[in-house]
Protein backbone atom coordinates (compact mmCIF):
# COMPACT_ATOMS: atom_id res chain seq x y z
CA UNK A 1 0.00 0.00 0.00
CA UNK A 2 2.18 2.60 0.73
CA UNK A 3 4.36 1.74 -2.40
CA UNK A 4 1.12 2.72 -4.13
CA UNK A 5 0.38 5.65 -2.13
CA UNK A 6 4.14 6.97 -2.98
CA UNK A 7 3.19 6.31 -6.94
CA UNK A 8 0.05 8.50 -6.41
CA UNK A 9 1.49 10.84 -4.76
CA UNK A 10 4.56 11.11 -7.66
CA UNK A 11 2.05 11.39 -10.59
CA UNK A 12 0.14 14.10 -8.47
CA UNK A 13 3.59 16.62 -8.21
CA UNK A 14 4.35 15.50 -11.26
CA UNK A 15 1.32 16.57 -12.91
CA UNK A 16 0.61 19.54 -11.13
CA UNK A 17 4.29 20.53 -11.58
CA UNK A 18 3.88 20.22 -15.10
CA UNK A 19 0.87 21.39 -15.99
CA UNK A 20 2.03 24.40 -14.03
CA UNK A 21 -0.50 27.19 -13.89
CA UNK A 22 -2.07 25.91 -10.79
CA UNK A 23 1.21 26.04 -8.64
CA UNK A 24 2.02 28.85 -10.23
CA UNK A 25 -1.28 30.78 -9.68
CA UNK A 26 -1.10 29.52 -5.92
CA UNK A 27 2.63 31.09 -5.54
CA UNK A 28 2.21 33.99 -6.99
CA UNK A 29 -1.27 34.55 -5.53
CA UNK A 30 0.25 34.55 -2.17
CA UNK A 31 3.13 36.67 -2.98
CA UNK A 32 1.29 39.35 -4.70
CA UNK A 33 -1.33 39.76 -1.46
CA UNK A 34 1.49 40.09 0.59
CA UNK A 35 3.06 42.82 -1.56
CA UNK A 36 -0.18 44.45 -1.87
CA UNK A 37 -0.80 44.37 1.79
CA UNK A 38 2.74 45.83 2.28
CA UNK A 39 1.95 48.11 -0.57
CA UNK A 40 -1.21 49.71 1.04
CA UNK A 41 0.01 49.83 4.89
CA UNK A 42 2.55 52.04 3.11
CA UNK A 43 5.75 51.16 5.41
CA UNK A 44 3.05 52.02 8.43
CA UNK A 45 4.23 49.11 11.43
CA UNK A 46 1.43 47.69 12.50
CA UNK A 47 0.29 46.38 15.82
CA UNK A 48 1.24 42.78 16.28
CA UNK A 49 -2.17 41.66 16.41
CA UNK A 50 -3.51 43.20 12.99
CA UNK A 51 0.05 41.75 11.46
CA UNK A 52 -0.66 38.39 12.72
CA UNK A 53 -4.46 39.08 11.54
CA UNK A 54 -3.29 40.00 7.64
CA UNK A 55 -0.96 37.51 7.63
CA UNK A 56 -3.30 34.39 8.05
CA UNK A 57 -5.90 36.28 5.84
CA UNK A 58 -3.51 36.18 3.14
CA UNK A 59 -2.26 32.02 4.25
CA UNK A 60 -5.84 31.17 4.02
CA UNK A 61 -7.13 32.63 0.82
CA UNK A 62 -3.59 31.35 -0.85
CA UNK A 63 -4.91 28.27 0.47
CA UNK A 64 -8.29 28.69 -0.64
CA UNK A 65 -7.40 28.96 -4.72
CA UNK A 66 -4.60 25.71 -4.68
CA UNK A 67 -5.67 22.95 -1.91
CA UNK A 68 -9.28 21.89 -3.64
CA UNK A 69 -7.48 21.65 -6.74
CA UNK A 70 -6.16 18.13 -6.83
CA UNK A 71 -9.80 16.71 -6.49
CA UNK A 72 -11.14 19.13 -9.16
CA UNK A 73 -8.40 18.28 -11.38
CA UNK A 74 -9.59 14.84 -11.02
CA UNK A 75 -13.03 15.87 -12.05
CA UNK A 76 -11.97 18.16 -14.70
CA UNK A 77 -9.82 15.79 -16.78
CA UNK A 78 -12.04 13.09 -15.96
CA UNK A 79 -9.43 11.15 -15.08
CA UNK A 80 -11.46 10.59 -11.25
CA UNK A 81 -12.95 7.53 -12.64
CA UNK A 82 -10.47 5.82 -13.67
CA UNK A 83 -8.79 6.32 -10.47
CA UNK A 84 -11.47 5.29 -8.74
CA UNK A 85 -11.81 1.57 -10.12
CA UNK A 86 -7.77 1.92 -10.51
CA UNK A 87 -7.19 2.28 -6.46
CA UNK A 88 -9.24 1.33 -2.91
CA UNK A 89 -10.37 4.93 -1.94
CA UNK A 90 -8.07 5.19 1.45
CA UNK A 91 -4.98 5.43 -1.30
CA UNK A 92 -6.00 8.24 -3.14
CA UNK A 93 -7.44 9.88 0.21
CA UNK A 94 -3.78 9.57 1.77
CA UNK A 95 -1.83 10.17 -1.27
CA UNK A 96 -4.03 13.39 -2.32
CA UNK A 97 -3.38 14.45 2.00
CA UNK A 98 0.57 14.02 1.18
CA UNK A 99 0.22 16.39 -1.31
CA UNK A 100 -1.75 18.78 0.09
CA UNK A 101 0.50 19.08 3.11
CA UNK A 102 3.77 19.85 0.88
CA UNK A 103 1.78 22.11 -1.61
CA UNK A 104 0.32 24.11 1.84
CA UNK A 105 3.63 23.93 3.76
CA UNK A 106 5.61 25.26 0.75
CA UNK A 107 2.98 28.21 0.35
CA UNK A 108 3.45 28.98 4.08
CA UNK A 109 7.52 28.80 3.30
CA UNK A 110 7.27 31.16 0.75
CA UNK A 111 4.40 33.37 2.51
CA UNK A 112 6.35 34.13 6.05
CA UNK A 113 10.11 35.20 4.24
CA UNK A 114 7.89 37.91 2.07
CA UNK A 115 5.52 38.69 4.98
CA UNK A 116 8.73 39.04 7.85
CA UNK A 117 10.83 40.89 4.62
CA UNK A 118 8.07 43.47 3.81
CA UNK A 119 5.91 43.97 6.66
CA UNK A 120 9.28 44.15 9.20
CA UNK A 121 7.21 41.43 11.15
CA UNK A 122 10.29 39.88 13.54
CA UNK A 123 8.91 37.16 15.77
CA UNK A 124 10.54 37.71 19.09
CA UNK A 125 9.68 33.52 19.40
CA UNK A 126 11.33 32.17 16.74
CA UNK A 127 10.62 29.27 17.03
CA UNK A 128 6.96 29.59 18.39
CA UNK A 129 6.03 31.23 15.04
CA UNK A 130 7.95 28.81 12.74
CA UNK A 131 5.73 25.85 15.17
CA UNK A 132 2.63 28.12 14.91
CA UNK A 133 3.26 28.35 11.28
CA UNK A 134 4.05 25.07 10.49
CA UNK A 135 0.71 23.07 12.77
CA UNK A 136 -1.82 25.52 11.43
CA UNK A 137 -0.86 24.57 7.75
CA UNK A 138 -1.25 21.24 8.86
CA UNK A 139 -4.40 21.89 9.93
CA UNK A 140 -5.46 23.74 6.92
CA UNK A 141 -4.48 21.41 4.74
CA UNK A 142 -6.00 18.30 6.45
CA UNK A 143 -9.28 20.47 6.45
CA UNK A 144 -9.25 21.62 3.07
CA UNK A 145 -8.20 18.04 1.37
CA UNK A 146 -11.80 16.55 2.67
CA UNK A 147 -13.36 19.66 1.61
CA UNK A 148 -11.76 19.61 -1.69
CA UNK A 149 -12.96 16.26 -2.35
CA UNK A 150 -16.24 17.20 -1.18
CA UNK A 151 -16.83 20.23 -3.58
CA UNK A 152 -15.08 18.84 -6.52
CA UNK A 153 -18.36 16.95 -7.26
CA UNK A 154 -20.32 20.48 -7.11
CA UNK A 155 -21.06 22.82 -9.25
CA UNK A 156 -19.65 26.67 -8.70
CA UNK A 157 -16.48 24.71 -7.07
CA UNK A 158 -14.37 28.38 -6.24
CA UNK A 159 -17.33 30.15 -4.44
CA UNK A 160 -18.65 26.96 -2.53
CA UNK A 161 -15.07 26.01 -1.50
CA UNK A 162 -14.53 29.23 0.35
CA UNK A 163 -18.59 29.23 1.88
CA UNK A 164 -18.12 25.38 3.17
CA UNK A 165 -14.42 25.86 4.43
CA UNK A 166 -14.67 29.22 6.49
CA UNK A 167 -16.73 28.17 9.61
CA UNK A 168 -14.86 25.00 9.59
CA UNK A 169 -11.31 26.80 9.68
CA UNK A 170 -12.52 28.99 12.20
CA UNK A 171 -11.12 27.34 14.96
CA UNK A 172 -7.28 26.77 13.28
CA UNK A 173 -7.08 30.20 11.92
CA UNK A 174 -8.51 31.79 15.48
CA UNK A 175 -6.08 29.43 17.70
CA UNK A 176 -3.59 30.53 15.02
CA UNK A 177 -3.94 34.28 15.11
CA UNK A 178 -3.77 34.38 18.59
CA UNK A 179 -0.52 32.63 18.47
CA UNK A 180 1.12 34.27 16.31
CA UNK A 181 0.20 37.94 17.90
CA UNK A 182 2.19 36.07 20.98
CA UNK A 183 5.22 35.34 19.05
CA UNK A 184 5.38 38.96 17.51
CA UNK A 185 5.18 40.57 21.30
CA UNK A 186 8.13 40.82 22.93
CA UNK A 187 7.11 39.00 26.98
CA UNK A 188 7.20 35.92 28.17
CA UNK A 189 7.23 33.28 25.77
CA UNK A 190 3.66 31.38 24.86
CA UNK A 191 2.62 28.24 25.95
CA UNK A 192 2.44 25.31 23.78
CA UNK A 193 -0.98 23.92 24.65
CA UNK A 194 -2.37 25.67 21.34
CA UNK A 195 0.46 23.86 19.16
CA UNK A 196 -1.14 20.96 20.73
CA UNK A 197 -4.58 22.11 19.71
CA UNK A 198 -3.42 22.67 15.86
CA UNK A 199 -1.72 18.59 16.19
CA UNK A 200 -5.08 17.54 17.70
CA UNK A 201 -7.30 19.32 15.24
CA UNK A 202 -5.40 17.52 12.22
CA UNK A 203 -5.35 14.15 13.90
CA UNK A 204 -9.28 14.55 14.70
CA UNK A 205 -10.40 15.71 10.76
CA UNK A 206 -7.97 13.34 9.32
CA UNK A 207 -9.06 10.19 10.94
CA UNK A 208 -12.94 11.16 10.44
CA UNK A 209 -12.07 12.12 6.91
CA UNK A 210 -10.08 8.53 6.62
CA UNK A 211 -13.61 6.64 7.66
CA UNK A 212 -15.49 9.23 5.64
CA UNK A 213 -13.61 9.00 2.37
CA UNK A 214 -14.95 6.18 0.46
CA UNK A 215 -18.53 7.53 1.01
CA UNK A 216 -17.91 10.42 -1.18
CA UNK A 217 -14.97 9.21 -3.22
CA UNK A 218 -17.14 6.56 -4.61
CA UNK A 219 -20.36 8.03 -6.22
CA UNK B 1 -48.71 4.88 19.75
CA UNK B 2 -51.91 7.16 19.64
CA UNK B 3 -52.07 7.66 23.77
CA UNK B 4 -48.21 8.90 23.30
CA UNK B 5 -49.16 11.22 20.73
CA UNK B 6 -51.94 12.74 22.47
CA UNK B 7 -49.96 12.99 25.84
CA UNK B 8 -46.94 15.19 23.59
CA UNK B 9 -49.98 17.35 22.16
CA UNK B 10 -51.42 18.19 25.84
CA UNK B 11 -47.98 18.36 27.06
CA UNK B 12 -47.24 20.88 24.32
CA UNK B 13 -50.66 22.85 24.30
CA UNK B 14 -50.73 23.09 28.32
CA UNK B 15 -47.12 24.28 28.57
CA UNK B 16 -46.60 27.05 26.07
CA UNK B 17 -48.57 29.41 27.68
CA UNK B 18 -47.52 28.53 31.52
CA UNK B 19 -43.47 29.24 30.31
CA UNK B 20 -45.48 32.33 28.91
CA UNK B 21 -46.39 33.21 32.10
CA UNK B 22 -44.01 31.76 34.04
CA UNK B 23 -41.28 33.63 32.32
CA UNK B 24 -43.08 36.85 31.69
CA UNK B 25 -45.30 37.58 35.27
CA UNK B 26 -44.00 34.92 38.34
CA UNK B 27 -40.83 34.58 38.04
CA UNK B 28 -38.97 37.49 39.63
CA UNK B 29 -36.42 40.27 37.21
CA UNK B 30 -33.30 39.48 37.59
CA UNK B 31 -30.78 41.67 39.88
CA UNK B 32 -29.70 44.36 37.88
CA UNK B 33 -31.09 44.24 34.60
CA UNK B 34 -34.46 44.43 35.53
CA UNK B 35 -37.43 43.13 33.23
CA UNK B 36 -35.43 43.01 30.08
CA UNK B 37 -33.84 39.76 31.79
CA UNK B 38 -36.98 38.00 31.04
CA UNK B 39 -35.56 37.30 27.14
CA UNK B 40 -33.39 34.61 28.66
CA UNK B 41 -36.00 32.57 29.55
CA UNK B 42 -36.61 32.48 25.82
CA UNK B 43 -33.38 32.85 23.90
CA UNK B 44 -31.96 29.94 25.64
CA UNK B 45 -34.27 27.48 24.75
CA UNK B 46 -33.95 28.34 21.42
CA UNK B 47 -30.48 28.54 21.68
CA UNK B 48 -30.39 24.95 22.39
CA UNK B 49 -33.03 24.03 20.08
CA UNK B 50 -30.61 24.96 17.64
CA UNK B 51 -27.44 22.58 19.03
CA UNK B 52 -30.62 20.02 19.33
CA UNK B 53 -31.05 20.24 15.15
CA UNK B 54 -27.17 19.82 14.95
CA UNK B 55 -27.09 16.72 17.26
CA UNK B 56 -30.25 15.39 14.71
CA UNK B 57 -28.91 16.63 11.12
CA UNK B 58 -25.59 14.66 12.42
CA UNK B 59 -27.52 11.50 13.89
CA UNK B 60 -29.34 11.81 10.44
CA UNK B 61 -26.44 11.84 8.25
CA UNK B 62 -24.76 8.75 10.12
CA UNK B 63 -27.76 6.82 9.66
CA UNK B 64 -27.86 7.68 6.44
CA UNK B 65 -24.62 6.65 5.37
CA UNK B 66 -24.74 3.51 7.35
CA UNK B 67 -28.43 2.26 5.80
CA UNK B 68 -28.80 4.52 2.58
CA UNK B 69 -32.29 5.16 3.32
CA UNK B 70 -33.58 7.68 1.11
CA UNK B 71 -35.50 9.07 4.34
CA UNK B 72 -32.65 9.96 6.27
CA UNK B 73 -31.83 12.07 3.79
CA UNK B 74 -34.71 14.12 3.70
CA UNK B 75 -34.68 14.37 7.56
CA UNK B 76 -31.21 15.55 7.47
CA UNK B 77 -31.48 18.32 5.33
CA UNK B 78 -34.63 19.08 7.46
CA UNK B 79 -32.92 19.06 10.73
CA UNK B 80 -30.46 21.34 8.91
CA UNK B 81 -33.06 23.98 7.76
CA UNK B 82 -34.36 23.93 10.99
CA UNK B 83 -31.17 25.03 12.87
CA UNK B 84 -30.65 27.28 10.03
CA UNK B 85 -33.82 29.35 11.05
CA UNK B 86 -33.18 28.81 15.14
CA UNK B 87 -29.86 29.91 15.01
CA UNK B 88 -30.39 32.87 13.06
CA UNK B 89 -33.36 33.46 16.15
CA UNK B 90 -30.34 32.55 18.69
CA UNK B 91 -28.42 35.09 17.09
CA UNK B 92 -30.69 37.73 16.84
CA UNK B 93 -32.20 37.71 20.06
CA UNK B 94 -28.54 37.31 21.77
CA UNK B 95 -27.62 40.50 20.23
CA UNK B 96 -30.84 42.34 21.51
CA UNK B 97 -29.88 41.14 25.02
CA UNK B 98 -26.23 42.36 24.40
CA UNK B 99 -27.62 45.64 23.74
CA UNK B 100 -29.35 46.05 26.65
CA UNK B 101 -26.96 44.14 29.00
CA UNK B 102 -23.43 45.64 27.52
CA UNK B 103 -25.22 48.62 25.19
CA UNK B 104 -23.59 46.38 22.10
CA UNK B 105 -24.90 44.79 19.50
CA UNK B 106 -22.39 42.90 19.42
CA UNK B 107 -19.04 41.89 20.97
CA UNK B 108 -17.72 38.54 19.39
CA UNK B 109 -18.87 36.60 23.14
CA UNK B 110 -17.83 32.79 22.96
CA UNK B 111 -21.65 31.94 23.17
CA UNK B 112 -22.34 34.81 20.16
CA UNK B 113 -19.45 33.00 18.05
CA UNK B 114 -20.36 29.71 18.36
CA UNK B 115 -23.86 30.89 17.42
CA UNK B 116 -22.64 32.27 14.90
CA UNK B 117 -20.50 29.72 13.66
CA UNK B 118 -23.08 27.05 13.85
CA UNK B 119 -25.33 29.52 11.73
CA UNK B 120 -22.86 29.18 8.91
CA UNK B 121 -22.05 25.63 9.13
CA UNK B 122 -25.70 25.84 8.18
CA UNK B 123 -25.65 27.88 5.50
CA UNK B 124 -22.34 25.95 4.02
CA UNK B 125 -24.47 22.68 4.46
CA UNK B 126 -27.49 24.27 2.48
CA UNK B 127 -25.79 26.04 -0.34
CA UNK B 128 -23.46 22.38 -0.94
CA UNK B 129 -26.64 20.49 -0.58
CA UNK B 130 -28.20 22.73 -3.51
CA UNK B 131 -25.66 22.99 -5.52
CA UNK B 132 -25.19 19.15 -5.62
CA UNK B 133 -28.41 19.06 -7.54
CA UNK B 134 -28.81 16.06 -10.42
CA UNK B 135 -26.00 14.54 -8.65
CA UNK B 136 -26.67 10.74 -7.38
CA UNK B 137 -24.21 10.97 -4.72
CA UNK B 138 -26.12 13.95 -3.17
CA UNK B 139 -26.81 12.78 0.18
CA UNK B 140 -23.92 10.63 0.60
CA UNK B 141 -21.35 13.84 -0.03
CA UNK B 142 -23.60 16.58 1.95
CA UNK B 143 -24.15 13.62 5.18
CA UNK B 144 -20.40 13.73 5.15
CA UNK B 145 -19.81 17.44 5.45
CA UNK B 146 -22.12 17.52 8.49
CA UNK B 147 -20.32 14.47 10.11
CA UNK B 148 -17.03 16.85 9.65
CA UNK B 149 -19.04 19.97 10.86
CA UNK B 150 -19.73 17.77 13.85
CA UNK B 151 -16.02 16.52 14.66
CA UNK B 152 -15.22 20.46 14.58
CA UNK B 153 -17.72 21.58 17.07
CA UNK B 154 -16.46 20.49 20.38
CA UNK B 155 -13.20 22.34 19.14
CA UNK B 156 -15.07 25.47 18.85
CA UNK B 157 -17.19 24.60 22.06
CA UNK B 158 -14.52 23.81 24.42
CA UNK B 159 -11.67 26.21 23.23
CA UNK B 160 -13.23 29.70 22.17
CA UNK B 161 -13.81 30.29 25.98
CA UNK B 162 -10.21 29.66 26.75
CA UNK B 163 -9.16 32.02 24.10
CA UNK B 164 -11.96 34.37 25.37
CA UNK B 165 -10.78 34.56 28.86
CA UNK B 166 -7.44 35.72 27.84
CA UNK B 167 -8.91 38.29 25.63
CA UNK B 168 -11.42 40.37 27.54
CA UNK B 169 -10.72 39.17 31.69
CA UNK B 170 -13.11 41.81 32.81
CA UNK B 171 -16.04 40.67 31.25
CA UNK B 172 -17.50 38.00 33.43
CA UNK B 173 -20.89 38.30 33.21
CA UNK B 174 -21.67 35.05 31.94
CA UNK B 175 -20.14 32.85 35.02
CA UNK B 176 -22.15 35.26 37.16
CA UNK B 177 -25.51 35.01 35.90
CA UNK B 178 -25.31 31.31 35.79
CA UNK B 179 -24.14 30.84 39.60
CA UNK B 180 -26.55 33.23 40.65
CA UNK B 181 -29.63 32.01 39.56
CA UNK B 182 -32.58 31.36 42.12
CA UNK B 183 -34.15 28.45 41.89
CA UNK B 184 -37.51 29.82 40.55
CA UNK B 185 -35.49 31.46 37.75
CA UNK B 186 -33.74 27.91 36.80
CA UNK B 187 -37.23 26.03 37.13
CA UNK B 188 -38.49 28.67 34.78
CA UNK B 189 -35.43 27.95 32.34
CA UNK B 190 -35.50 24.35 32.46
CA UNK B 191 -39.35 24.36 32.19
CA UNK B 192 -39.16 26.75 28.60
CA UNK B 193 -36.37 23.96 27.55
CA UNK B 194 -38.37 21.52 27.52
CA UNK B 195 -40.91 22.84 26.15
CA UNK B 196 -39.12 24.41 23.42
CA UNK B 197 -37.68 20.80 22.77
CA UNK B 198 -41.43 19.59 22.27
CA UNK B 199 -42.09 22.15 20.16
CA UNK B 200 -39.01 21.17 18.20
CA UNK B 201 -39.35 18.05 17.65
CA UNK B 202 -43.44 18.59 16.56
CA UNK B 203 -42.53 20.90 13.66
CA UNK B 204 -38.85 18.25 12.76
CA UNK B 205 -41.43 15.46 12.68
CA UNK B 206 -44.30 17.82 10.87
CA UNK B 207 -41.58 18.58 8.19
CA UNK B 208 -40.33 15.36 7.80
CA UNK B 209 -43.43 13.35 7.49
CA UNK B 210 -43.93 16.02 4.53
CA UNK B 211 -40.79 15.24 3.17
CA UNK B 212 -41.29 11.40 2.84
CA UNK B 213 -44.90 12.11 1.30
CA UNK B 214 -43.57 14.50 -1.47
CA UNK B 215 -40.71 12.28 -2.27
CA UNK B 216 -43.44 9.26 -2.58
CA UNK B 217 -46.34 11.22 -4.67
CA UNK B 218 -43.18 12.51 -6.58
CA UNK B 219 -42.08 8.80 -7.43
CA UNK B 220 -45.45 7.95 -8.41
CA UNK B 221 -46.19 10.98 -10.66
CA UNK B 222 -43.25 9.74 -12.33
CA UNK B 223 -44.30 5.94 -12.38
CA UNK B 224 -47.17 6.82 -14.40
CA UNK C 1 -37.11 47.30 28.98
CA UNK C 2 -40.37 44.97 28.48
CA UNK C 3 -40.26 46.75 24.78
CA UNK C 4 -37.32 44.29 24.21
CA UNK C 5 -38.77 41.77 25.46
CA UNK C 6 -42.05 41.55 23.17
CA UNK C 7 -39.81 42.12 20.74
CA UNK C 8 -37.73 38.84 20.93
CA UNK C 9 -40.50 37.20 21.20
CA UNK C 10 -41.87 38.48 18.56
CA UNK C 11 -39.34 37.60 16.49
CA UNK C 12 -39.24 33.67 17.67
CA UNK C 13 -42.62 33.55 16.92
CA UNK C 14 -42.08 34.61 13.17
CA UNK C 15 -39.51 32.10 12.70
CA UNK C 16 -41.35 29.18 13.79
CA UNK C 17 -44.41 30.44 12.00
CA UNK C 18 -41.99 30.77 9.20
CA UNK C 19 -41.43 26.77 9.45
CA UNK C 20 -44.83 26.00 9.70
CA UNK C 21 -45.63 27.95 7.08
CA UNK C 22 -43.60 26.41 4.89
CA UNK C 23 -44.53 22.67 5.87
CA UNK C 24 -48.53 23.97 5.00
CA UNK C 25 -47.51 25.81 1.61
CA UNK C 26 -45.45 22.00 0.89
CA UNK C 27 -48.76 20.24 2.24
CA UNK C 28 -50.76 22.63 -0.39
CA UNK C 29 -49.18 21.51 -3.15
CA UNK C 30 -49.29 18.49 -2.29
CA UNK C 31 -53.32 18.30 -2.37
CA UNK C 32 -52.54 20.05 -5.63
CA UNK C 33 -50.43 17.20 -6.83
CA UNK C 34 -52.84 14.39 -5.66
CA UNK C 35 -56.03 16.19 -6.83
CA UNK C 36 -54.63 16.21 -10.59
Amino acid sequence: MENRIYKHLKKDILVEFRNRSAVNISFAFAGITTIAVSLASGGIRLDANIQSILFWIIIFFSGMSGLAHTFIREEEERTALFLAIHSIPEEVYISKLLFNLVFFIFIALVVSPLYIFFMHAIPVHFTHFCLTVLFGSIAIASVSTILGAIVSKAENRGTLFTVISFPLMLPVLWIAIMNTTASLEPGAAPGFQSILFLLAFSGVIISASYLSFKFIWME
Amino acid sequence: MKALRFIFYILLVVMMPVVFYMALVWVPPAMGLGDASRILYFHVPVAWSSVLAFLAAGYYSVRYLAKEDYRYELYAWNAAFTGLVYSTLTVVTGSIWAHISWNIWWNWDPRETSAVILLLIYIAYISLYSSLKERPGRGKISAVYLIIAAVVMPFLVFIIPRIYWSLHPDMIFNTKNKFDMESSMRITLFTSMGVFTLLYFFIINLMNRTAVLEKKIQEKIHDN
Amino acid sequence: MITEVIVSLCVIWAGIAFLIFRVDRRISSLERKINE
